[in-house]
């Protein structure tokens, strides 16, 4: 058994890997442990994931156990799992979060787990002793614990901060993580804006999302997502909603699409994950949202047989339209 | 005001005395149709859950008879039955509908909202006609509750099951009538004695059956197919965990003192899913934990399509399943679902149940499960 100093912890390059890696990246190697994230979703990984889940899952949460069941294999102390419950007052994230570690425990050969309860609607006290159990499973101090959850907040917003300037999400990780460096961004003169919606871990995710942002970039469109508007402005256009949206993601989209139709952005594309219970109801709101405003909205509704082709297709379809529409 | 709500089993009866007796007008939405299930396919957004497409289906239906006001709960999450109400309405305004809609909901920013609406429906009317409104209706919901659960224990044991039927729904049709606390109880408890006086057939009931599962698709006959009403005519005894008034009592006159009861759900649920999960995730593990060491046959899960807390319960349910040796069949219902399809699997479960019963004792001959013959009994055909 390794000591504390280079314990091996898992963390499988999924769902809340997206929107938290950094955080558990700066926790854990301050508390001196060696991190192996699984490798970027693929064929092989997602297809493990699909026969190891239930069919009526969504996409993403197969890919999740997918990436789960390849670190099993990688000699680890232990797996990184948090039970995502809430990370905002009022809020939850999907009952599919609240349940992971629950409906993956008996997968076969799987490394002990480390999955604390992260709920704010607990109150700030239960989140802080989350932070300490899970520090304590390393053997750390609390006065250490604390230091290294600082560390995390720190590079978690360092991470934001980067998602706001509109790097995509693994490089971001990856200038974050190395402690920051230069970022050319290619600066083109896009006459069509298209503002792209979806779950961080839908649209960040090019093997799952069949690299839709690049395609949209790479035809010289513009795209802004939800990450690139500021927290407070998302807020503040979600509140405009008559009753509060108590997903945090839904409230990214609701947030962002008000304020894409308020900016006037030429189109709106929404990745929804298939039988994704928050995007049936999210992608229905955009779209009536959009079609109220006459904003041309593109709903790709995505699951494992989605097939790129079609998706090519539709997209093409979709951006051709914009660009006849802005010329007219 | 002229007032409608959606179809949720038996429902109707408890609330349309309540809004009645408060002076409103109550137009129910017509029985589920297929048509009602178009409707709300067709306008619903298209993942979205099969009960609120129903929900939408009868809205229209019930604005094209007249109602001029929706009541419709709504909810804190996680669950999508939290925004039920609100995406319905965004649908029914550009469909272009004239309509109202309140929503009471409990959510800590619509406290105040919540107040005014419960006010509204009360209508200007003194607190003693109002409590004796609240009273009625609750009794009803009492009769509903102790009505459904004697049909479902007594439907897979009479030799004639349709007649079964038959008492019940008229004893319903008794408690929908009566003006009084003293009338229901009567309808009740002579309902109750009809059904049990019913001749008992040899070898029955087949088996015994759990249903757990999501609320809406187990309360709902048009939801699940007739899915309770199937089983009794093959001979099972039914056992539900869920019921319109106990989830009333536990959720709306219970809410602040549901501790014990939530702890006593984590506790059977536990080691198998150790979070609430919204809806009625946790519960479906806990009663079929509970079912199986009660030493029922088998149990079967049923959801809506995409339902999220569910697909958490249905995730955890096969290692109960092996743990305690028990069967549990999910059924995972949508638009598409087809009355054979659900009538092929339902025998097949019961077979096997009785089956596995029978290889327990070996004296037993293995009983035959009376074949389904379609269309007895069943009147609210919704999906063919």
């Amino acid at each position: 058994m390794t000591g504390r100093l280079g314990t091996r912890i898992g963390i499988p390059r999924a769902l809340g890997y997206y929107d938290f890696y950094p955080m558990w990246h700066g926790f854990f190697t301050e508390l001196g442990a060696e991190l192996v994230v699984s490798a970027p979703s693929s064929k092989e990984i997602v297809n493990e994931g699909i026969k190891a889940a239930v069919d009526g899952t969504c996409l993403p949460v197969k890919a999740f156990y997918g990436h789960v069941i390849s670190l099993c294999s990688a000699k680890l102390d232990f797996i990184f799992m948090p039970r995502l419950v809430s990370v905002a007052e009022r809020e939850f994230i999907c009952p599919k979060f609240m349940g992971i570690p629950d409906t993956l425990s008996n997968i076969e050969g799987l490394p002990k787990v480390i999955s604390p309860v992260i709920n704010i609607n607990r109150g700030p006290l239960a989140f802080a002793r989350a932070v300490m159990d899970t520090g304590r499973v390393l053997g750390a101090s609390p006065i250490a614990i604390l230091r290294a959850y600082n560390k995390g907040t720190r590079m978690l917003s360092v991470y934001r901060k980067y998602l706001l300037e509109g790097t995509p999400s693994e490089q971001a990780i990856q200038l974050t993580v190395s402690g920051g460096g230069t970022l050319n961004r290619a600066r083109h003169s896009a006459e069509i804006t298209v503002g792209l919606l979806g779950h961080s871990y839908l649209i960040h995710d090019p093997y799952v999302s069949m690299g839709i942002h690049r395609k949209l970039t790479s035809v010289g469109i513009r795209v802004i997502t939800p990450d690139m508007l500021p927290e407070e402005v998302i807020l503040r256009k979600a509140n405009e909603w008559p009753k509060k949206m108590f997903w945090t993601s839904g409230r990214k989209m609701l947030g962002s699409v008000l304020k894409f139709l308020e900016d006037k952005v030429d189109g709106i594309i929404y990745v929804a994950a298939f039988g994704c219970g928050t995007d049936s109801f999210t992608g229905e709101l955009v779209q009536r949202y959009a079609n109220r405003l006459k904003t041309p909205c593109l709903l790709l509704n995505i699951d494992e047989h989605t097939g790129e082709a079609g998706l090519v297709t539709r997209l093409e379809a979709f951006t051709d339209m914009l660009v006849w529409g802005s010329k007219r | 005001m002229k007032i409608t709500f959606p179809a949720m089993g038996n429902i109707w009866i408890p609330l349309k005395s309540l809004f009645e007796d408060l002076g409103h007008e109550v137009i129910l939405p017509p029985p589920c149709t297929k048509r009602t299930l178009s409707l709300g396919t067709k306008y619903g957004p298209e993942s979205a859950c099969l009960p609120l497409k129903i929900n939408i289906g009868n809205y229209i239906e019930a604005l094209e008879k007249g109602a001029e006001t929706i009541v419709m709960a709504g909810g804190v999450g996680p669950c999508r039955f939290g925004f039920y109400a609100q995406v319905a309405k965004e649908i029914l305004t550009d469909l272009g509908y004239d309509f109202e809609m309140i929503v009471l909901d409990p959510a800590v920013d619509k406290r105040p909202e919540l107040v005014e609406q419960l006010r509204r429906l009360g209508s200007g009317n003194k607190a003693g006609v109002v409590l004796g409104a609240l009273r009625l209706a609750w009794e009803k919901f009492r009769a509903v509750d102790l009505l459904e659960k004697t049909i479902l224990e007594h439907r897979g044991r009479v030799s004639d099951p349709k007649k079964a039927s038959a008492v019940y729904r008229r004893a319903l049709a008794q408690v929908d009538r009566s003006a009084s606390v003293k009338d229901a109880k009567v309808a009740v408890s002579n309902g109750i004695q009809e059904i049990k006086a019913l001749p008992g057939a040899p070898g029955r009931p087949a088996a015994h059956v759990g249903i757990v599962g999501e609320i809406y698709t187990v309360l709902e006959p048009s939801a699940s197919l007739n899915l309770e009403e199937c089983l009794g005519y093959m001979g099972a005894r039914v056992t539900r965990t869920m019921f319109i008034g106990e989830w009333v009592w536990h959720h709306v006159i219970l809410s602040a003192l549901n501790g014990r009861r939530r702890r006593r759900l984590r506790r059977l649920a536990h080691p198998y899913l150790n979070h609430f999960v919204g809806g009625h995730g946790l519960e479906s593990v806990a009663h079929t934990v509970e079912l199986a060491r009660e030493g029922i046959d088998g149990v079967i899960h049923i959801l809506p399509f995409t339902c999220m807390p569910e697909i958490v319960a249905q995730s955890i349910l096969p290692r109960v399943s092996r743990d305690y040796e028990i069967p549990v069949m999910t059924v995972v219902v949508d638009e598409h679902t087809g009355e054979a399809g659900m009538i092929t699997r339902l025998e097949a479960f019961l077979e096997l149940i009785v089956r596995k019963r029978a290889s327990g004792v070996s004296e037993v001959g293995r009983e035959r499960i009376p074949r389904y013959r379609r269309g007895v009994g069943v009147d609210q055909p919704c999906h063919n």
